[in-house]
């Protein structure tokens, strides 16, 4: 066998050359070496090598609706569609596509759809890259709302014959004049990048780059006096927006010193400016006010314009002994002109303090880092990281027009903005030895400290220490753990601070010293709060033989918040991952794995009312509400999730048939467990569990016709069922004061079925 | 004459029929590539052979000898079975992942690559062709839609999280790893390609930048204290749900410090501060609201 091999490797070169010699009668018959010329290499091998590119053609068919299958893929509703994709790269050293250029490369992918995208690139090595990009995005929501406004752009208006009611149900016309509506968004991207290199050091690059962003989101749109009285609707809020970016970045790189300097622009226009809305209700807030004159208001996001530069690059001193740098300066600012108070016939004779914000956040960040290597098993680093963010837009007072349906008619009723700063800094050290049976230990410290301006609390600190353990425990078993501890205290909790933040003296002299707050004392936000921290990660990997590997990767991480009575108290998260690949050769392979993941929560509350009876600190009978520990409550969240994905490859005929298959199940589960403590008006009544179930099945044939010609068949089945309380039995009037919008919870079956050709661009 | 010569002789032949295309085939200019570099090499790595070598030609590497990469190897050029090349990527006899690196940070010193001497996957041993194919024409780690897959082979908890109902793009490709992860290293805490969290956020989310007349300070601080950014059983990435989540860090006087609970449910009292977007029912602009009347972010 091995001799009959040697002799036709031999050969080869000698039959590719071979001239037959003509038989008497001058035909020169069937070649007997000519098997000798068929190319013996994997099919495989001769697409790397032989080919160019492809183009793709699809032909598919989608049995029914699914904005959860069609997410991201246009593929959202039933029926026949077609599409092309292409992917064509030239190597050209021999120059016939000019002197300029050694290569380009054109790619194209869904051309037919709603999420096209591609690029054409070509450049010379070493030299310079130019492209020139599209790329088309969309996000397809919850398509089953339905809303009676009508329009679009900045106003949205009620039909004619409007039947208004100071409650969704008394709205006679709600569901019959309500439309249909898609929930959205739309990005169309265009791309345009040049880079060039100067000699070996220095290169430059220039990326521009302008984004389009429209389509249809919603937004809960609200009419009150006050929360108690709150009346809302949903709505469809348009989009239409462009960012525009400029990067510009020079580097150079030489053996000691690497310094790369970048200026980025980018400007966010948003072409609204406020979504106005007529006031569905009546009986409510009164003439003016009610339907059919009364409107509500809100403002979009408003435009803004950021500009940064920034800076990176290393210095060796030596081969033991390495620094890096990355800083940046930012500057983003934004003078979009404030909209009125109110757009209702209201009492309103104060003007707007100024005519836009002029609103300016500087954001500086430094790291620092050096990294030396005193022992070849040895590494030690040292790392400094800086980061400010300094907000100074102007403070002011604006009169307080609540929900566009009451105007204060005195000025203790201003309120203030406020502006937030903050800056960390942050240490760490580590180290890390290596030490037999491939095993390394690492250490380190972070020290963290954040300063907060206008925060509850002014400063945190934090310790984190972490030690890592990588080793081979036993031949082909190979595991790393890593344990952190972390420990944040924090400065005296102002429970007070955004109270006295954002109301006028006035009005603060007038409130008793015990009800000056708005959010209850004895909460302390998370963010801002004292936090004991342990997180571990396990991953093992053993490597049973050559055909199968074995993988199980676990987290575990558990913040306790012990100082704080409400609010969030304690977060857990768990993960694992058990994995598993078989590849017994080229022609077989599976690999399949489970994945828990697990959130939980738990976090109390304390039910009270506001006036008189707003005072946190009595401590004798009968209590406040917000004194009285028996109106708290405890709420655990917990989500879980199971996942399990098995993907298979199978070659069937060699160089002509494979087969694949893929499939993916997630089930997850949301659920909240209540406790109370005894007021009888708080109940604690279970709210039903959030379940969610997907069946993910792909299988795909892949037919080789010839070398240059492939066809697909792809069966595709998709199934999405949600059950979700939120949206359960919410039709548009079900919430007596929230116009809805009735979206139900998907419950979609869909089969996909694919046939494509591929026709294949030899050199 | 024994099987073995035979092999070898048919090998040397091959290869130089081989070579002797390839070198016809390139007339490019002689300064960029030297292919007389290829002959000991493609003596067996031919293009006849299985592992498709040799497409490296049809890659910006196909600009450097095979003794660029991998060294001069004279002791595998002896004994092609027994002995590695001098820089060896595998799958025999790997060299040292900081060894095979050094071949590639030669060239790829700059740019993204500046800060991987101490970055998070050098420190784990992963070399670059833990993640890269140098010799195919189309490098999975490139690929915006492949590449995930490769991060996922480490990263598993990702792969599972990427597939719940709120996610971003990811398999798609449309949102790729690389977008906000620097996998070469960056001095950020989870390798962001921005110097901070929210800067990396706006990047495709530039409407949440502001600055905003009234912040809500969480979202100007970091995005991720209510989102997660890889996918999320809740709606729009959030780490758990509303009200819920509002209530983990509010609870003024009346219905925010309300228990939301089953009373509230259609077959009840239908309430609006738990039933479909909740506190976003009224309060919608959490990111912060610049309407002059927006203080409690409802306008």
């Amino acid at each position: 066998m091995l001799r009959a091999f040697g002799l036709l490797l031999l050969t080869v070169p000698l039959a590719l050359r071979a001239q037959p010699e003509p038989n008497p009668s001058g035909d020169p018959g069937p070649d007997p070496f000519a098997f000798l010329a068929e190319d013996t290499r994997p099919l495989a091998t001769r697409h790397a090598v032989d080919y160019r590119g492809e183009v793709t053609l699809d032909g598919y068919y989608i049995s029914d609706d699914s904005f959860m299958f069609g997410q991201y893929t246009d593929d959202h509703e039933e029926g026949f569609d077609v599409d092309l994709s292409l992917d064509i790269t030239t190597w050209d050293p021999e120059g016939r596509l000019g002197n300029f250029t050694d290569y380009w490369r054109v790619w194209a992918d869904s051309l037919a759809s709603d999420v096209r995208q591609g690029y054409v690139e070509f450049g010379r090595v070493g030299d310079y890259t130019a492209r020139l990009g599209y790329d088309q995005q969309l996000q397809v929501r919850n398509d089953s709302g339905r809303t009676p406004f009508i329009g679009g752009g900045e106003s949205l208006v009620l039909p004619s014959d409007w039947v208004a009611s100071n409650i969704t149900s008394g709205m006679d016309l709600l569901t019959s004049s309500s439309r249909e509506f898609d929930q959205e968004v739309e990005r169309k991207r265009f791309d345009l990048g040049f880079a060039k290199q100067f000699g070996p050091a220095w290169d430059v690059a220039l990326d521009f780059s302008t984004e389009e962003k429209t389509g249809t989101q919603t937004l809960g749109g609200a009419l009150y006096v006050d929360g108690s009285n709150g009346h809302a609707a949903i709505l469809p809020k348009d989009l239409d927006a462009t960012t525009n970016t400029l990067e510009l970045t020079g580097g150079y790189a030489a053996d000691r010193i690497t310094l790369n300097l970048e200026y980025l622009y980018s400007d966010y226009d948003n072409d609204n400016s406020a979504l106005t809305w007529d006031n569905p209700y009546n009986g409510v807030f009164g003439p003016g006010i009610d339907y059919p004159d009364g409107r509500g208001s809100a403002a979009y996001e408003p435009d803004n314009e950021m500009q940064r530069l920034r800076g990176f690059g290393s210095y060796v001193f030596s081969p033991k002994l390495r620094f890096t740098v990355d800083g940046s300066f930012a500057k983003t600012e934004q003078d979009t002109s404030f909209l009125p108070f109110t757009v209702n016939a209201l009492n309103v004779t104060e003007p707007v303090p100024r005519a836009n914000l002029d609103g300016e956040i500087e954001t500086r960040t430094f790291d620092g880092r050096a990294y030396y290597r005193p022992l070849p098993k040895l590494s030690l680093e040292a790392n400094y990281h800086f980061e400010e963010r300094n907000n100074d837009g102007p403070r002011d007072g604006y009169l307080y027009v609540r929900g566009d349906a009451w105007a204060p008619d005195d000025a203790k009723f201003t309120v203030y903005n406020t502006t937030h700063d903050r800056t960390v800094n942050r240490l760490k050290l580590k180290g890390s030895y290596r030490l037999p049976r491939a095993t390394k230990l690492g250490l380190e410290y972070v020290y963290d400290e954040v300063e907060r301006s206008n925060a509850a609390v002014e400063k945190t600190e934090e310790d984190r220490y972490i030690v890592t353990l990588r080793t081979r425990i036993i031949q082909n078993l190979t595991g790393r753990l890593e344990v952190e501890y972390a420990d944040r205290a924090a400065d005296t909790y102002q429970w007070g601070q955004s109270f006295f933040a954002l109301l006028d003296t006035r009005l603060i002299n007038e409130i008793p010293d015990n009800q000056r707050y708005i959010t209850h004392p004895e909460l302390s936000q998370y963010y801002l709060a004292n936090r004991e921290q342990w997180q571990a990660r396990l991953n093992l990997n053993y490597a049973l033989n050559s055909f199968w590997n074995l993988s199980l990767d676990a987290n575990y991480q558990d913040a306790d918040f012990d100082k704080s009575e409400l609010g969030l108290t304690e977060q857990k998260l768990t993960h694992v991952t058990l994995g598993g690949q078989w590849t017994p050769n080229a022609d077989y392979s599976v690999s399949v794995f489970y994945s828990y993941d697990r959130y939980e929560a738990e976090q109390g509350g304390r039910s009270f009312r506001g006036g008189a009876e707003k005072n946190a600190f009595e401590i004798f009978p009968p209590l406040p509400q917000a004194s009285d520990p028996s109106r708290n409550w405890k709420v655990e969240p917990e989500d879980t999730t199971h996942s399990i994905g098995i993907d298979a490859q199978w070659t069937a005929i060699p160089d002509r048939l494979d087969l694949n298959l893929s499939y993916h199940y997630t089930d997850s589960e949301g659920s909240e467990d209540f406790t109370t403590f005894g007021a009888p008006d708080i109940l604690g009544t279970p709210l039903p569990d959030m379940e969610a179930t997907q069946h993910d099945l792909s299988l795909r044939a892949t037919y080789h016709y010839t070398e240059q010609m492939s066809f697909d068949a792809e069966y595709r089945y998709y199934s999405y069922e949600r059950d979700d309380w939120a949206l359960d039995g919410v039709g548009l009037d079900t919430i007596d004061k929230v116009v809805s919008l009735g979206e139900v919870n998907p419950d979609d079956d869909v089969s996909f079925f694919l046939l494509s050709v591929k026709y294949r661009l030899r050199e | 004459m024994k099987a073995t010569t035979i092999v070898a002789l048919a090998l040397i032949a091959l290869g130089t029929f081989a070579l002797g295309t390839i070198a016809n085939a390139d007339d490019g200019d002689p300064a960029d590539s030297d292919d007389s570099a290829l002959v000991p090499c493609a003596t067996c790595h031919a293009p006849s052979s299985d592992v498709p070598v040799l497409s490296i030609l049809h890659t910006p590497h196909g600009r450097i000898d095979c003794a660029g990469c991998h060294g001069t190897s004279a002791a595998h050029g002896n004994a092609p079975i027994d002995e590695s090349p001098s820089i060896s990527f595998g799958p025999r006899k790997p060299s040292t992942p900081t060894n095979q690196d050094a071949t590639c940070l030669d060239c790829h010193t700059g740019g993204t690559h500046t800060l991987w001497v101490g970055s998070v996957h050098q420190d784990e041993d992963i070399s670059c062709t833990g993640c890269h194919a140098i010799h195919t024409r189309q490098d999975q780690a490139l690929d915006r839609v492949a590449q995930s897959q490769i991060c996922f082979e480490c990263h598993t908890d990702i792969r599972a999280t990427v597939r719940l109902s709120s996610r971003h793009p990811i398999l798609e490709g449309r949102t790729a790893c690389v977008d906000c992860h620097n996998p070469h290293g960056s001095t950020t805490e989870a390798a962001l390609v921005e110097p901070t969290l929210n800067d990396t956020c706006y990047t495709c989310h530039a409407e949440k930048r502001g600055p905003f007349l009234f912040e809500h300070p969480p979202a100007a601080e970091d995005c991720s204290l209510c989102h997660r950014p890889h996918g999320s059983v809740n709606d729009r990435l959030l780490t758990t749900r509303g009200p819920f989540l509002c209530q983990q860090c509010h609870s003024a006087a009346f219905h925010p410090s309300q228990l939301q609970d089953g009373d509230g449910l259609p077959a009840a009292n239908a309430s609006p501060f738990l039933l479909g977007r909740n506190c976003l029912n009224c309060h919608a602009q959490v990111h912060g609201s610049n309407h002059p009347s927006g203080a409690r972010l409802t306008r």
